[in-house]
């Protein structure tokens, strides 16, 4: 027996099947949360966003057009969660000052529009095992370094592998857009990263 | 953090771009990407890739969302008018007083007894013997309360769509207990009785342990359990690794040379809990999440030992701080419960052999997850936070107020801690 779609799901359970929304919150866990815990930086905000997000589906399950897919709309729902979680957090812990200190000032990383060529960009094996917590911690402050906007459109294709025209209609941004954000976000990614890997990392 | 977020841009180069175009329409499979584009698209997927992570083994979340959900009630577009139903001041006290007192109405104050008794009454609806309510009972309620609006009193319509399915008198009254209260507290309430099983399974594995420990303090001349006497200043959470670094190694001793069975050391609210030893002769727990009970770090300027005069706590829930600490997250909050236990409280034993519940993780002033040194610099800390504060706004001191500071500050766990006294409460893995 095939396992039921996603929108079939959905649709049971605004017919009063609450299994249903069960059934897909189990199955959206394990990428929902890795694609939160790389866009909010940790794993405690990740799941309060996380259950946000299931929640906010909830409370618009009327508004859900039956036609569109379920899961471009629930990472959707997610990034915005994840947007306001980082604009709260950032309110209550930091306490910006009016002219911020650039600490990347002066290390000679690159002027604006500087272009970046992947080819010389040192990336790991294919079988290097990456689940370290090493490799982690640099990915996430790579990510880290990335603004919200960049690291968003990065990640919804990355963990989604929809396209361009997809991630367009979900964001509500023309096309060109889409593709010109992934551009400049698989860039700074990039250079980030390499700095990381040719400097020892710091204490 | 993120405050030092570069904001000079970085561009693909244009075959780059290409290739990145062919990577997002072959939807990352490389092997769909065309010759032209190949080596490129390779490359940024092996670049990409990185972006991976293992997320730990916690199958709560799933509840814990379903939960929340439920409590949201019916979504936005059926309940128009509906109000919010939340659950007074006084239901919470006495629910809350309900739970501690064990689920006992009469155990429970007298100016809150009858809202407890409304509330036992609910649970009763949830969890009574079959025999006097049939699992149809408990569907059409939960059927009832889902089509109902929230805040709604249910007596009056209840009575007339009850009636025609033949419910008896006790029956309703339960169940028009439940409406009165409300539809907010019905899911939770689930998951607590959930709950309160693990917690009295729980209350038994304390008194086993205890058992265990008093068996291995007369073997051995009133000592804890221990499985090397050198640990202090090393790094004590690696768990699985040697019992010079692993304080876990010493509670496990209780297995090892059978003082206990190894599913005694396990919690039922620990999902990782291990409940058979991986190897005749393993030494301890594979890894952290496996431990279910923290165990006093031990070796401070004085050993602790197992005897009716003494005070100090042995044994607890496991440390939600160490837990967050060794996974290098930078938000530990000192006041945060076990995770044993939905996060309610926690199960100690005391070096006398009781085992108490506390609500919060506090034996009188002393935090059982911290060494009293850094409870007097968190204390310190935040005496002097608004100074800082004020001072920043003020113009006279430059910089950010973020977690790094906490870091800074020195209150750290770095996993090398130990008590400062014998009395000071403080478990590690």
């Amino acid at each position: 027996m095939d396992p039921a779609s996603d929108e079939a799901l959905f649709e049971q359970y605004r017919g009063g099947d609450r299994k249903a929304f069960r059934t897909l919150i189990e199955r959206h866990q394990p990428e929902l949360l890795r694609f939160l815990v790389r866009l909010v930086g940790e794993q405690a905000g990740a799941e309060d966003v996380f259950q946000d997000a299931f929640l906010q589906i909830h409370l618009s399950a009327d508004t859900f057009d039956a036609t569109r897919r379920f899961r471009p709309w629930l990472f959707t729902i997610a990034a915005n969660k994840a947007r306001d979680h980082l604009r709260k957090k950032g309110r209550r812990r930091t306490l910006e000052l009016s002219a911020p200190v650039d600490r990347d000032r002066g290390d000679g990383e690159g002027s604006a529009g500087a272009f970046v060529d992947l080819m010389e960009v040192r990336v790991p094996a294919p079988d290097e095992a990456l689940d370290n917590e090493e490799t982690n911690r640099q990915v996430q402050r790579a990510l880290d370094g990335l603004p919200f906007i960049l690291r968003e459109i990065l990640l919804l294709a990355y963990f989604q592998r929809i396209s361009y025209a997809q991630i367009a209609d979900e964001l509500g941004i023309p096309l060109g857009t889409v593709k010109s954000r992934l551009h400049a976000a698989v860039a700074a990614f990039a250079k980030k990263w390499n700095t990381m890997n040719e400097k020892p990392s710091e204490p | 953090m993120t405050n030092g977020q570069d904001r000079s841009t970085f561009n693909l180069t244009a075959a780059d771009m290409a290739a990145m175009d062919a990577l997002v329409a072959a939807e990352f499979d490389v092997r769909r990407v065309g010759e032209a584009h190949a080596d490129r698209a390779a490359q940024a997927l092996s670049l990409l890739r990185v972006l991976d992570c293992a997320v730990p083994c916690e199958v709560t979340l799933v509840d814990v969302t379903m939960a929340r959900v439920m409590r949201a009630g019916a979504p936005a577009g059926s309940r128009d008018d509906a109000p919010e139903a939340e659950l007074s001041g006084d239901d919470i006290e006495a629910l809350d007083a309900y739970v501690a007192a064990d689920f006992r109405v009469a155990r429970v104050a007298a100016s809150l007894r009858e809202r407890a008794a409304a509330i036992d009454a609910m649970v009763t609806v949830v969890t009574g013997p079959i025999g006097s309510l049939d699992k149809d009972l408990v569907d059409k309620t939960m059927r009832l309360i889902a089509t109902t609006p929230k805040g709604v009193r249910g007596e009056v319509e209840m009575s007339s769509s009850a009636r025609s399915s033949g419910f008896r008198l006790a029956d309703l009254l339960s169940i028009a207990a439940v409406l009165l209260i409300g539809v907010a507290v019905f899911w939770p309430m689930l998951s607590t009785v959930r709950t309160f099983q693990v917690r009295q399974g729980c209350a038994s594995n304390m008194a086993s342990i205890a058992s265990a420990v008093g068996s291995y303090a007369g073997d051995y001349r009133g000592s804890l359990p221990m499985a090397t006497a050198s640990l202090g200043g090393l790094p004590w959470w690696d768990v699985g690794t040697t019992p010079e670094h692993s304080n876990s190694a010493n509670l496990y001793t209780l297995a090892r040379l059978g003082y206990s069975p190894l599913s005694r050391l396990a919690c039922g609210g620990n999902p990782c809990a291990a409940v058979q030893p991986t190897s005749k002769d393993a030494q301890d727990w594979a890894r952290l999440e496996e431990v279910s009970y923290s165990y006093q770090i031990m070796f401070g300027t004085q050993r602790p030992v197992w005897d009716r005069a003494a005070q100090g706590v042995v044994l607890s829930d496991r440390s939600p701080v160490i837990l967050r600490a060794a996974r290098k997250e930078r938000e530990l909050s000192p006041m945060e419960n076990s995770p044993n236990h939905g996060g309610q409280g926690q199960w100690v034993l005391r070096a006398d052999g009781a085992a108490a519940w506390l609500h919060r993780p506090v034996i009188g002033h002393d935090n059982i997850w911290l060494p009293k040194a850094y409870e007097d610099q968190i204390a310190q800390f935040l005496s002097v936070l608004p100074e800082i504060r004020s001072r920043i706004q003020a113009g006279q001191l430059q910089g950010t107020i973020s977690v790094d500071v906490e870091v800074d500050s020195g209150v750290a766990v770095l996993g090398t801690e130990t008590p400062s006294t014998a009395t000071d409460a403080f478990v590690g893995p």
